[in-house]
Protein backbone atom coordinates (compact mmCIF):
# COMPACT_ATOMS: atom_id res chain seq x y z
CA UNK A 1 0.00 0.00 0.00
CA UNK A 2 2.97 2.43 0.76
CA UNK A 3 4.77 3.50 -1.84
CA UNK A 4 8.55 3.92 -1.75
CA UNK A 5 9.93 6.92 0.57
CA UNK A 6 10.78 9.13 -2.56
CA UNK A 7 6.68 9.01 -3.75
CA UNK A 8 5.49 9.32 -0.13
CA UNK A 9 7.97 12.24 0.30
CA UNK A 10 7.36 14.07 -2.48
CA UNK A 11 3.40 13.75 -1.88
CA UNK A 12 3.67 14.76 1.96
CA UNK A 13 5.27 17.54 1.55
CA UNK A 14 2.64 18.63 -1.15
CA UNK A 15 0.25 17.82 1.49
CA UNK A 16 1.78 19.88 3.61
CA UNK A 17 2.12 23.18 1.21
CA UNK A 18 -1.69 22.71 0.48
CA UNK A 19 -2.41 22.73 4.67
CA UNK A 20 -0.45 25.54 5.05
CA UNK A 21 -2.45 27.61 1.78
CA UNK A 22 -5.28 26.63 3.41
CA UNK A 23 -5.02 27.48 6.90
CA UNK A 24 -3.11 30.23 6.20
CA UNK A 25 -6.35 31.89 3.94
CA UNK A 26 -8.65 30.57 6.61
CA UNK A 27 -7.21 32.11 9.61
CA UNK A 28 -6.67 35.10 7.35
CA UNK A 29 -10.48 35.47 7.03
CA UNK A 30 -11.31 34.22 10.18
CA UNK A 31 -8.48 37.43 11.81
CA UNK A 32 -10.70 39.76 9.84
CA UNK A 33 -13.74 38.87 10.73
CA UNK A 34 -11.99 38.86 15.33
CA UNK A 35 -12.18 34.98 15.33
CA UNK A 36 -8.93 33.36 16.98
CA UNK A 37 -8.12 30.90 14.23
CA UNK A 38 -6.00 28.89 16.97
CA UNK A 39 -9.54 28.25 18.37
CA UNK A 40 -11.16 25.89 15.32
CA UNK A 41 -14.05 23.95 16.29
CA UNK A 42 -13.65 20.11 15.02
CA UNK A 43 -16.22 20.48 12.47
CA UNK A 44 -14.20 23.33 11.12
CA UNK A 45 -10.73 21.37 11.22
CA UNK A 46 -12.62 18.37 9.51
CA UNK A 47 -13.47 20.93 6.86
CA UNK A 48 -9.81 22.49 6.62
CA UNK A 49 -8.41 18.53 6.05
CA UNK A 50 -11.31 18.03 3.35
CA UNK A 51 -10.34 20.86 1.48
CA UNK A 52 -6.73 20.34 1.74
CA UNK A 53 -6.92 16.66 0.43
CA UNK A 54 -9.33 18.04 -2.67
CA UNK A 55 -7.04 21.06 -2.82
CA UNK A 56 -4.24 17.90 -3.31
CA UNK A 57 -6.13 15.77 -5.39
CA UNK A 58 -6.48 19.36 -7.79
CA UNK A 59 -3.34 19.49 -8.08
CA UNK A 60 -2.31 16.09 -9.26
CA UNK A 61 -4.74 16.61 -11.90
CA UNK A 62 -3.67 19.98 -12.74
CA UNK A 63 0.21 18.43 -13.00
CA UNK A 64 -1.36 15.54 -15.18
CA UNK A 65 0.21 12.78 -12.75
CA UNK A 66 -2.49 9.71 -12.04
CA UNK A 67 -1.00 8.05 -14.82
CA UNK A 68 2.54 8.28 -13.86
CA UNK A 69 0.87 7.56 -9.90
CA UNK A 70 -1.25 5.03 -11.35
CA UNK A 71 2.21 3.16 -13.11
CA UNK A 72 3.84 3.78 -9.52
CA UNK A 73 1.37 1.58 -7.51
CA UNK A 74 0.10 4.36 -6.40
CA UNK A 75 -4.16 4.06 -5.56
CA UNK A 76 -6.83 7.10 -4.99
CA UNK A 77 -6.89 5.49 -1.07
CA UNK A 78 -2.70 6.11 -0.52
CA UNK A 79 -3.33 9.06 -2.36
CA UNK A 80 -6.09 10.55 0.33
CA UNK A 81 -3.43 9.57 3.11
CA UNK A 82 -0.95 11.62 1.53
CA UNK A 83 -2.55 14.52 1.35
CA UNK A 84 -5.05 14.36 4.44
CA UNK A 85 -2.69 13.33 7.22
CA UNK A 86 -0.28 16.31 6.74
CA UNK A 87 -3.86 18.06 7.31
CA UNK A 88 -4.83 16.26 10.22
CA UNK A 89 -1.11 16.53 12.08
CA UNK A 90 -1.52 20.39 11.44
CA UNK A 91 -4.98 20.70 12.89
CA UNK A 92 -3.72 18.73 15.82
CA UNK A 93 -0.41 20.81 16.23
CA UNK A 94 -2.56 24.23 16.25
CA UNK A 95 -5.37 22.46 18.38
CA UNK A 96 -2.77 21.51 21.01
CA UNK A 97 -1.37 25.34 20.44
CA UNK A 98 -4.26 26.94 21.27
CA UNK A 99 -4.78 24.92 24.60
CA UNK A 100 -1.21 25.90 25.38
CA UNK A 101 -2.03 29.35 24.51
CA UNK A 102 -5.56 29.71 26.28
CA UNK B 1 1.28 -19.71 -24.21
CA UNK B 2 -0.63 -18.65 -21.42
CA UNK B 3 -2.30 -14.85 -21.90
CA UNK B 4 -1.22 -12.76 -19.06
CA UNK B 5 -3.59 -9.85 -19.51
CA UNK B 6 -6.75 -10.14 -21.08
CA UNK B 7 -9.21 -7.53 -21.76
CA UNK B 8 -12.64 -9.27 -22.88
CA UNK B 9 -15.75 -8.69 -25.16
CA UNK B 10 -15.34 -4.78 -24.13
CA UNK B 11 -18.16 -2.59 -24.49
CA UNK B 12 -17.78 1.59 -24.02
CA UNK B 13 -20.33 3.92 -24.86
CA UNK B 14 -19.68 7.72 -24.30
CA UNK B 15 -22.73 10.37 -24.19
CA UNK B 16 -24.79 7.86 -25.84
CA UNK B 17 -22.23 7.32 -28.85
CA UNK B 18 -20.83 3.45 -28.55
CA UNK B 19 -17.35 3.47 -28.76
CA UNK B 20 -16.38 -0.32 -28.55
CA UNK B 21 -18.86 -2.94 -28.76
CA UNK B 22 -17.54 -6.29 -28.00
CA UNK B 23 -14.00 -5.76 -28.61
CA UNK B 24 -10.89 -7.70 -26.86
CA UNK B 25 -7.32 -7.35 -26.42
CA UNK B 26 -4.83 -10.00 -25.35
CA UNK B 27 -0.90 -9.95 -24.09
CA UNK B 28 0.67 -12.76 -24.36
CA UNK B 29 4.44 -13.20 -22.73
CA UNK B 30 7.03 -12.90 -25.61
CA UNK B 31 4.62 -11.31 -27.67
CA UNK B 32 4.24 -7.93 -29.72
CA UNK B 33 0.72 -7.27 -30.52
CA UNK B 34 -0.23 -4.11 -32.59
CA UNK B 35 -3.25 -2.42 -32.75
CA UNK B 36 -4.24 -0.54 -36.19
CA UNK B 37 -7.54 1.21 -36.95
CA UNK B 38 -8.55 4.77 -38.09
CA UNK B 39 -8.97 8.16 -35.91
CA UNK B 40 -12.03 7.60 -33.25
CA UNK B 41 -12.33 3.43 -33.55
CA UNK B 42 -11.40 2.99 -29.96
CA UNK B 43 -8.05 1.69 -29.95
CA UNK B 44 -7.10 4.26 -27.01
CA UNK B 45 -10.40 3.38 -25.23
CA UNK B 46 -9.25 -0.20 -25.36
CA UNK B 47 -6.17 0.59 -24.13
CA UNK B 48 -7.37 2.47 -21.10
CA UNK B 49 -10.00 -0.42 -20.68
CA UNK B 50 -7.18 -3.14 -20.53
CA UNK B 51 -5.02 -0.51 -18.17
CA UNK B 52 -7.41 -0.40 -15.51
CA UNK B 53 -7.46 3.47 -16.70
CA UNK B 54 -11.15 3.57 -17.78
CA UNK B 55 -14.20 1.26 -16.84
CA UNK B 56 -15.75 -0.72 -19.46
CA UNK B 57 -19.48 -0.85 -19.64
CA UNK B 58 -19.47 -4.19 -21.05
CA UNK B 59 -17.13 -7.05 -20.28
CA UNK B 60 -14.12 -7.82 -18.28
CA UNK B 61 -10.34 -7.68 -17.68
CA UNK B 62 -8.41 -10.78 -16.34
CA UNK B 63 -5.03 -11.00 -14.89
CA UNK B 64 -2.95 -14.15 -15.68
CA UNK B 65 -6.84 -16.24 -15.89
CA UNK B 66 -8.29 -14.20 -12.68
CA UNK B 67 -11.22 -11.99 -13.29
CA UNK B 68 -10.63 -8.36 -11.89
CA UNK B 69 -14.06 -7.03 -11.15
CA UNK B 70 -12.88 -3.65 -10.83
CA UNK B 71 -9.42 -3.23 -12.42
CA UNK B 72 -7.40 -0.34 -11.49
CA UNK B 73 -4.19 0.76 -13.13
CA UNK B 74 -2.60 1.12 -9.19
CA UNK B 75 -3.33 -2.75 -9.07
CA UNK B 76 -2.65 -3.76 -12.60
CA UNK B 77 0.90 -1.93 -12.13
CA UNK B 78 1.68 -3.50 -8.68
CA UNK B 79 1.64 -6.80 -10.86
CA UNK B 80 3.43 -5.97 -13.76
CA UNK B 81 1.79 -3.97 -16.01
CA UNK B 82 2.86 -0.54 -17.34
CA UNK B 83 0.86 1.47 -19.45
CA UNK B 84 1.90 4.42 -21.95
CA UNK B 85 -0.50 6.74 -22.57
CA UNK B 86 -0.10 8.74 -25.99
CA UNK B 87 0.93 11.56 -23.93
CA UNK B 88 1.65 13.25 -19.89
CA UNK B 89 2.72 10.30 -18.68
CA UNK B 90 5.96 11.96 -16.99
CA UNK B 91 4.78 15.08 -14.03
CA UNK B 92 6.05 18.73 -14.91
CA UNK B 93 6.13 18.99 -10.88
CA UNK B 94 9.76 16.90 -10.85
CA UNK B 95 12.70 16.67 -13.28
CA UNK B 96 13.11 12.91 -15.21
CA UNK B 97 15.90 11.94 -13.46
CA UNK B 98 13.86 12.01 -10.00
CA UNK B 99 10.75 10.18 -12.02
CA UNK B 100 12.80 7.70 -13.37
CA UNK B 101 14.75 7.01 -9.88
CA UNK B 102 10.83 7.11 -8.31
CA UNK B 103 10.42 4.13 -10.60
CA UNK B 104 13.62 2.28 -9.79
CA UNK B 105 13.03 2.38 -6.54
CA UNK B 106 9.29 1.23 -6.33
CA UNK B 107 10.32 -1.61 -9.02
CA UNK B 108 14.05 -2.38 -8.37
CA UNK B 109 14.34 -1.73 -11.69
CA UNK B 110 17.13 -0.37 -14.44
CA UNK B 111 19.18 2.24 -13.28
CA UNK B 112 17.81 5.86 -14.87
CA UNK B 113 21.40 6.88 -16.79
CA UNK B 114 21.16 3.16 -18.73
CA UNK B 115 17.61 3.51 -19.76
CA UNK B 116 18.31 7.44 -20.43
CA UNK B 117 21.80 6.49 -22.56
CA UNK B 118 19.62 3.72 -24.45
CA UNK B 119 16.87 6.04 -25.48
CA UNK B 120 19.26 8.78 -26.05
CA UNK B 121 18.21 11.68 -22.88
CA UNK B 122 21.11 11.33 -21.10
CA UNK B 123 21.33 15.35 -21.31
CA UNK B 124 17.94 15.32 -20.47
CA UNK B 125 17.45 13.41 -17.15
CA UNK B 126 18.00 16.33 -14.93
CA UNK B 127 15.50 19.04 -16.69
CA UNK B 128 11.43 18.70 -16.25
CA UNK B 129 9.35 16.96 -18.93
CA UNK B 130 8.14 20.87 -20.00
CA UNK B 131 11.58 21.59 -21.12
CA UNK B 132 11.93 18.65 -23.52
CA UNK B 133 10.70 18.86 -27.26
CA UNK B 134 8.16 16.58 -28.27
CA UNK B 135 10.47 13.40 -29.74
CA UNK B 136 13.10 14.01 -25.99
CA UNK B 137 9.86 13.86 -24.43
CA UNK B 138 8.89 10.42 -25.86
CA UNK B 139 11.90 8.77 -25.29
CA UNK B 140 12.22 10.35 -21.70
CA UNK B 141 8.74 8.18 -21.55
CA UNK B 142 10.19 5.56 -23.30
CA UNK B 143 13.17 5.38 -20.76
CA UNK B 144 10.99 4.97 -18.20
CA UNK B 145 9.27 2.04 -19.61
CA UNK B 146 12.95 0.58 -19.68
CA UNK B 147 13.37 1.46 -15.84
CA UNK B 148 10.38 -0.14 -15.27
CA UNK B 149 11.10 -3.30 -17.05
CA UNK B 150 7.32 -4.29 -17.25
CA UNK B 151 5.83 -8.24 -17.47
CA UNK B 152 3.28 -5.99 -19.62
CA UNK B 153 3.20 -3.33 -21.63
CA UNK B 154 0.47 -1.35 -23.37
CA UNK B 155 1.56 1.54 -24.83
CA UNK B 156 -0.50 3.66 -27.19
CA UNK B 157 1.36 5.30 -29.90
CA UNK B 158 4.53 4.66 -28.26
CA UNK B 159 6.31 6.35 -31.46
CA UNK B 160 4.76 9.19 -31.46
CA UNK B 161 7.25 12.34 -32.16
CA UNK B 162 10.25 10.02 -32.40
CA UNK B 163 12.39 10.14 -35.41
CA UNK B 164 12.69 6.52 -37.29
CA UNK B 165 16.40 6.43 -36.49
CA UNK B 166 15.68 6.81 -32.77
CA UNK B 167 12.93 4.11 -32.55
CA UNK B 168 15.30 1.20 -32.71
CA UNK B 169 16.51 2.08 -28.98
CA UNK B 170 12.68 1.78 -27.58
CA UNK B 171 11.63 -1.08 -25.21
CA UNK B 172 9.25 -2.62 -28.34
CA UNK B 173 11.99 -2.88 -30.11
CA UNK B 174 13.98 -5.37 -27.73
CA UNK B 175 10.67 -7.06 -27.65
CA UNK B 176 10.86 -7.66 -31.32
CA UNK B 177 14.76 -8.35 -31.09
CA UNK B 178 14.30 -11.86 -32.46
CA UNK B 179 14.08 -11.19 -35.59
CA UNK B 180 16.33 -8.99 -37.57
CA UNK B 181 16.48 -5.31 -37.69
CA UNK B 182 17.77 -2.31 -39.87
CA UNK B 183 19.17 0.62 -37.88
CA UNK B 184 16.76 2.51 -40.69
CA UNK B 185 13.71 0.78 -39.58
CA UNK B 186 10.85 3.23 -39.42
CA UNK B 187 8.18 2.73 -36.45
CA UNK B 188 5.86 1.20 -39.26
CA UNK B 189 8.28 -1.74 -40.72
CA UNK B 190 8.23 -2.31 -36.28
CA UNK B 191 4.24 -2.61 -36.53
CA UNK B 192 5.22 -4.85 -39.48
CA UNK B 193 7.37 -7.09 -37.24
CA UNK B 194 4.63 -7.34 -34.58
CA UNK B 195 3.86 -10.89 -33.80
CA UNK B 196 -0.38 -10.27 -34.15
CA UNK B 197 -1.47 -7.36 -36.23
CA UNK B 198 -5.38 -6.55 -35.25
CA UNK B 199 -6.88 -3.38 -37.06
CA UNK B 200 -10.33 -2.12 -35.88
Amino acid sequence: MIAHTLIARALILRGVVLWLLARTLISAVMSLAEFNPLALSARSSAIIILVSTLLGFAQTGRLREYVLLGNLGVSRATLVMYFALPALAGELLLLAAGRAFA
Amino acid sequence: MTELLCADCIGKSYRGRRILSSASLRAVPGELRALLGRNGAGKSTLLKIAAGWVQPHTGQVRWEGSVLSRASLPELARRGLFYLPDHDLLSDAFTVRRQLEMLRRRFDGLAPEEAARRTGVEAQLDKRPSALSGGELRRAELAAVLVRQPRCLLADEPYRGVAPRDAKCSPMSSASSRRPQSPSSSPDTRYRRSSRLRIT
